[in-house]
């Protein structure tokens, strides 16, 4: 049996223009894991998503999901899986319930007390007779992933599934994409431009710049390639850096955010021993005033593999 | 099949909600009882202006108050003002779904693409079949009550029937509408090419050529071109509905075959 639940293959598109938006992309995804793919605005992730919706024409390559190749005219395979395509979208005539009701249509779902369930899961029951149309962005978004949801999806590809979110409800949607992978077996392909809230979930993380995958790490292989430090203040920086180099220690000064510069030392011994380095700093009449290990944040770590031109993924 | 029955259903529901839909019906629902008006004032035009509702010197040259004349009227109101009213339906249940960006759900899912296109293009059929048949069953009673003289049972149920069938026609030619509206991905392209079908019609039925071109062919059917207009042949019918029948194989074709980036 394959194990893949998404699998791509030199996976291109070529836009009129010479656009190319997507290229020779070759992504492994197995069941069961929480993928987030990142990537600045225009790097190729929604290109890449839709592509592997069957949305989009690869222009060469192809995509799979559960080993299956995805073509246009697929039909049976979209059974297993649920998808939320960059913004929210409902028709905003009809009410959540009737949004819902003809999803539940569409997906052949004859059990109708699916919707209800899905309304009181994603906490929209005061607005369950309420016209779509009128929903707040957060509401919008809750109506979308219930809609991506109501069919039990064994994938669910996710574009932005925080967008509009209020801080509630983000934890709340992180902690069902949570669940489903761990209760359900369910495989997330998600992107997200909030790069702490995927750094908290994803089991993988792939990085699409320019159109092609520049790097794909799990969650212990991401935690091993952040840069980690020991920040060090002190009221007499230059005193605290001398005291440290007489100790066979090599500090740096990290640039300065207004009047907070700090020393930083990357040695080991000092990263797994840091109250050596606070005993060190007040036996030489300089205690420090902060003293940290500090480690790089998915989104520093992303800046700097994509060449630090934005502060965001989109 | 319970895939279709099932997005039928869902384009139904879409349907009742909207405005577009029961605007449509409301203003042809608007054409009999015009019609109705310009009999009334036809029949006794002086009254009407005593009334008020003719200017004093205003002249109605629509021709003389009596069934034909009424049938005639229904049936260019029902052509032409179909053509441009069928195809706001037609440009709203396909169009909506790119300009609402709706069309993410339908496009992977287990109800194929084909299933949707049948779908939705029922529900404009149907739609426009019974505002068709509600539109000559009021024209009909509204002819009644203003009391026109020259009713032939025969003659009515000839231009009756040639009404229904230019009302079919004038819908089955919206699949181009529904085209539009994809290729388009929104209203402006399919009302746009509706537009430039009946100002074509025109002018090519001005010139004598109008039974050689499809979307001229429904308004010469129902009587537009009055009688200096060749009838209309099978030939021409068939025409029609092989040009309908193009325009739903590229409706197909393009939710199939092209990129969908909306």
């Amino acid at each position: 049996m394959n194990d893949l639940a998404v699998m791509t293959s030199g996976l291109t598109k070529h836009y009129r223009g010479d656009v190319l938006a997507v290229d020779h992309v070759d992504l492994r995804v197995a069941r069961g894991e929480i993928y987030a793919f990142l990537g600045l605005n225009g790097a190729g992730k929604s290109t890449t998503i839709r592509m592997l919706l069957g949305m989009i024409r690869p222009t060469a390559g192809h995509a799979e999901l559960f080993g299956q190749r995805v073509q246009a005219g697929t039909t049976e395979l979209w059974r297993r899986v649920g998808h939320l395509v960059e913004s929210a979208t409902a028709y905003p005539e009809l009410t959540v319930r009737e949004n819902l009701e003809v999803a539940r249509r569409l997906a052949g779902i004859s059990e109708r007390a699916v919707v209800g369930r899905w309304v009181e899961r994603l906490a929209l029951e005061p607005y369950a007779d309420r016209r779509a149309g009128t929903l707040s962005l957060g509401n919008l978004q809750r109506l979308a992933l219930a809609r991506a949801l109501l069919h039990e999806p064994d994938l669910l590809v996710l574009d932005e599934p925080a967008n509009g979110l209020d801080p509630a409800g983000v934890i709340e949607i992180r902690e069902l994409i949570r669940n489903l992978a761990h209760e359900r077996g369910v495989t997330v392909f998600t992107s997200s431009h909030i790069l702490a809230e995927v750094d908290r979930f994803a089991t993988r993380i792939g990085i699409v710049h320019q159109g092609r995958l520049i790097e794909e790490l799990d969650s212990e292989a991401l935690e091993a390639h952040r840069d980690r430090r020991l920040e060090v203040g002190a009221r007499d920086l230059a005193a605290a850096e001398d005291t440290l180099r007489a100790a066979g220690l090599a500090p740096t000064r990290r640039a300065s955010d207004g009047d907070s510069a700090r020393l930083e030392l990357r040695e080991p011994s000092a990263l797994e021993r840091p109250d050596d380095i606070a005993r060190l700093l007040v036996a030489a009449g300089g205690p420090p005033i902060h003293l940290a290990v500090a480690r790089e944040s998915l989104e520093d770590h992303f800046i700097r593999l994509t060449g630090g031109a934005a502060t965001e993924a989109g | 099949m319970n895939g279709l029955r099932a997005a039928i259903a869902t384009e139904f529901l879409k349907s009742r909600r909207s405005r577009v839909s029961w605007g449509v019906a409301v203003g042809f629902t608007a054409a009999p009882l015009v019609m109705g008006l310009f009999m009334v004032i036809l029949k006794d035009p002086e009254g009407a202006r005593a009334l008020g509702l003719l200017g004093a010197k205003a002249q109605l040259t629509a021709g003389t108050a009596d069934w034909p004349t009424f049938l005639n009227l229904m049936g260019q109101a029902t052509t032409v003002g179909g053509a441009i009213l069928f195809a706001f339906l037609a440009a709203w249940v396909f169009g909506r779904e790119f300009a609402d960006r709706t069309v993410r759900g339908l496009l992977a899912n287990p109800t194929p693409r084909r299933t949707i296109v049948v779908a939705k293009a029922t529900v404009v059929g149907i739609w426009g079949v019974a505002i068709s048949a509600w539109v000559l069953a009021l024209g009909l009673a509204v002819g009644a009550l203003v009391g026109l003289p020259g009713w032939s049972p025969s003659d009515a149920t000839a231009t009756i029937a040639s009404i229904g069938l230019a009302s079919v026609l004038t819908i089955g030619l919206q699949v181009w509408a529904m085209f539009f509206a994809g290729v388009g991905r929104g209203y402006i392209a399919p009302l746009a090419w509706a537009v430039a079908m009946i100002v074509t019609s025109q002018v090519l039925s001005v010139l004598g050529w109008g039974s050689w071109f499809p979307w001229s062919v429904p308004a010469i059917l129902a009587g537009a071109g009055g009688t200096e207009v060749e009838p209309v042949t099978v030939g021409a019918i068939a025409a029609v509905v092989v040009v309908a029948i193009i325009g739903l194989v590229a409706t197909f074709t393009w939710w199939e075959q092209a990129d969908q980036t909306t």
